[in-house]
């Protein structure tokens, strides 16, 4: 029986700008099991980001409940936020977001310096990392010198090398093409049957598929979840 | 994050811009390294006057026409010669004094057949080799009679007797001071610099003969008396003060120094006064220095808030991995003062080569100017750099801490 990991309660979001409220996220309410590959989908503008970066410990809601691993996690300041990201997520970014210039490993072990893991253990973590995404022969390599599609396994390898308790995967294959999107998204359907949870924002359907259950998102609501 | 963490993370991201991080703390180099070459050359100046003055002994007492108090304000430019013959006899009256003598300074031309040159002519007295105390080469020195009688002898530093007769024995020979012939009766041996004057190029005669047949004037330039040994000098000055008022006439029973026609100085006088030029300008100096490190400091809080622009996106990828406020704030001073520091360490180095450079050229001319590289310049010189490493480092560290991660993560 699989581990109840997050659980939404009417989670709302908006933003205020010169007086002007602009609402985001009205009354979202959703669990994530440990173990699920999810996939919320949904137009640009739909509120998908905004509800990932509330996931990801990246920003607060503006009222409703957020539990992780059944902690009331909805009103963090800022500082236990960074150590929840610290901590408990792996994120992939669209632009990768690799350090410039900056040899795999170098970016692969990132985590582990805010980690404060010892300088000893690194370079094991980080092998067994790109091992997952096949790149441990690249080590060395400036991340400069990587292919877009080597580049997001750099970051995979990045997010999962801390073993968070979930991946958060924002538009993964946005800069990449077919083929290696496919690549990307074998792997991270990989990662999850070895037991990593994975939630990925894309407005793909094609991505989308890849994973186990996909909410779509509209105007700021849940409009399905299957 | 962990102290090597930090430290690599500094380095590499110092190392992406290499000319860019050295033509930053240029400002920085250079504000240390002036600060140490200031501060050695104060030293080794302040070291080589006091060693001057410190030759003289501090028994010595000297007397010169003044217009009020030279430690007071400027010196008054328009002084009376006032000083004379009667007074130095007045004050060996006062029986304080082992020796006194009275001496008139010129320069004229001395020659000697085709030998013509330059040179200071000291008219001097029996007793001055008493204060000064000098070995002659051979002959003799002054006696009572020759000062009495205007006698037109004259004894010459070494270096002047050589270069005026070469290997010839200079003594009973005929030295000319302009239309003036005098006889050469000593030669004094090798005597070095004393008030950084070349005594060994100087020519002596008596000071009698000076006033009457050289200048045509009564007054001397200065008197110099020795104390004997058991009288305290401050007790011996206010002695000769009051014996010289009442010689010139002076009405001062107040002791005004200002109201004197004439000033009394000591060895620790003149020690006081180079104290104090020496403070001044060190004053002047770590000003100058203190500028150069704000002009620096600001090119570093310039270059780092670039360098936050630029790094935008690394600032929100770190804080998404986890990294607080605080540790970004670290790592982004971190980075200052290790510039900042990497500056003052060349800074450091620089200035010691600087120093012994000018410590080697200055030794061609002032053969006692010695090389000092003060240690507590150098401590401070790297204190300072690290202070204005935080100083200047603060802000735009700020800066980077308190980017939103979302808007960092998207910027382009």
């Amino acid at each position: 029986m699989s581990q109840l990991l997050i659980q939404l309660d009417r989670i709302s979001k908006e933003y205020v700008n010169d007086g002007i409220k602009t609402p985001v996220l009205f009354d979202v309410s959703f669990n994530i099991n440990e173990g699920e590959f999810l996939a919320i989908m949904g137009p640009s503008g739909s509120g998908k980001s905004t509800l990932m970066h509330i996931l990801g410990f990246l920003d607060t809601a503006s009222s409703g409940k957020y539990l992780f691993k059944g902690q009331d996690v909805s009103s963090l300041d800022d500082n236990k936020l960074a150590l929840m990201r610290r901590h408990e997520v792996g994120f992939v970014f669209q632009a990768f977001n690799l350090l410039p210039r900056t040899t795999v490993l170098d970016n692969v072990t990132l985590p582990m310096v805010y980690g404060k893991i010892p300088l000893s253990k690194r370079k094991e973590m980080a092998l067994n990392a790109l091992n997952v995404v096949g790149l441990e022969h690249r080590l060395d390599h400036l991340s400069n010198q990587l292919s877009g599609g080597e580049r997001q396994r750099v970051a995979i390898a990045r997010a999962v090398a801390n073993h968070p308790s979930i991946i958060f995967a924002d538009e993964p294959t946005g800069n990449l093409d077919t083929k290696t999107s496919i690549e990307v998204l074998e792997m991270f359907q990989r990662l999850n049957r070895e037991g990593k949870t994975i939630l990925m924002i894309t407005h793909e359907q094609e991505a989308a598929n890849y994973a186990k259950r996909i909410i779509t998102i509209r105007d700021g609501k849940v409009v399905s979840d299957k | 994050m962990l102290w090597n963490d930090l430290v690599k993370s500094s380095t590499i991201s110092i190392k992406r811009n290499k000319s860019r991080s050295a033509l930053t703390i240029l400002g920085i180099v250079i504000g240390i390294a002036s600060v140490i070459l200031m501060l050695s050359i104060g030293k080794s100046a302040e070291g080589l006057i006091l060693s001057q003055v410190a030759d003289l002994g501090s028994d010595l007492l000297f007397v010169e026409a003044s217009a009020g108090d030279p430690t007071q304000g400027p010196p008054n430019p328009f002084i009376e010669q006032t000083i004379t013959l009667d007074d130095a006899e007045a004050i060996e009256k006062t029986e304080l004094f082992g020796a006194v003598s009275a001496i008139l300074a010129s320069t004229n031309t001395v020659s000697h057949e085709q030998e013509s040159l330059f040179a200071s002519i000291n008219g001097i007295d029996e007793g001055y080799i008493d204060i000064f105390p000098a070995d002659l080469l051979y002959g003799r020195f002054f006696t009572e009679s020759d000062i009495e009688s205007n006698a037109r002898v004259a004894v010459l530093g070494k270096d002047l007797a050589e270069d005026l007769f070469g290997d010839q024995d200079p003594a009973g020979m005929k030295v000319k001071v302009g239309n003036v012939s005098f006889r050469v009766i000593g030669v004094f041996d090798e005597q070095g610099t004393r008030f950084f004057q070349d005594l060994d190029t100087q020519m002596s005669i008596p000071v009698t003969t000076m006033q009457k047949d050289l200048m045509g004037v009564d007054h001397v330039s200065y008197l110099v008396a020795r104390t004997l040994p058991d009288i305290d000098l401050d007790y011996a000055k206010d002695e000769v003060r009051f014996v010289l008022r009442d010689e010139h006439n002076i009405d001062n029973p107040q002791r005004d120094l200002d109201l004197d026609d004439f000033y009394v100085s000591s060895q620790s006088d003149a020690e006081d006064i180079i104290g104090v030029v020496g403070s001044v300008l060190t004053l002047l100096l770590s000003s100058i220095a203190a500028i150069s490190l704000l002009v620096g400091g600001i090119g570093i809080m310039n270059i780092m808030l670039v360098s936050v622009k630029e790094r935008t996106r690394e600032i929100g990828l770190r804080k998404a991995i986890g990294a607080t406020r605080k540790e970004i704030m670290q790592q982004f001073l971190a980075e200052a003062v290790l510039l900042t520091l990497t500056g003052g360490i060349i800074g450091v180095l620089g200035g010691i080569m600087a120093s012994t450079f000018i410590a080697l050229v200055a030794k061609q001319f002032l053969s006692d100017w010695s090389l000092h590289i003060p240690i507590n310049a150098i401590v401070l010189g790297v204190i300072v750099a690290t202070v204005v490493g935080i100083a200047f480092g603060v802000y735009p560290a700020k800066q980077a801490a308190n980017l939103d991660p979302i808007e960092a993560l998207r910027y382009e």
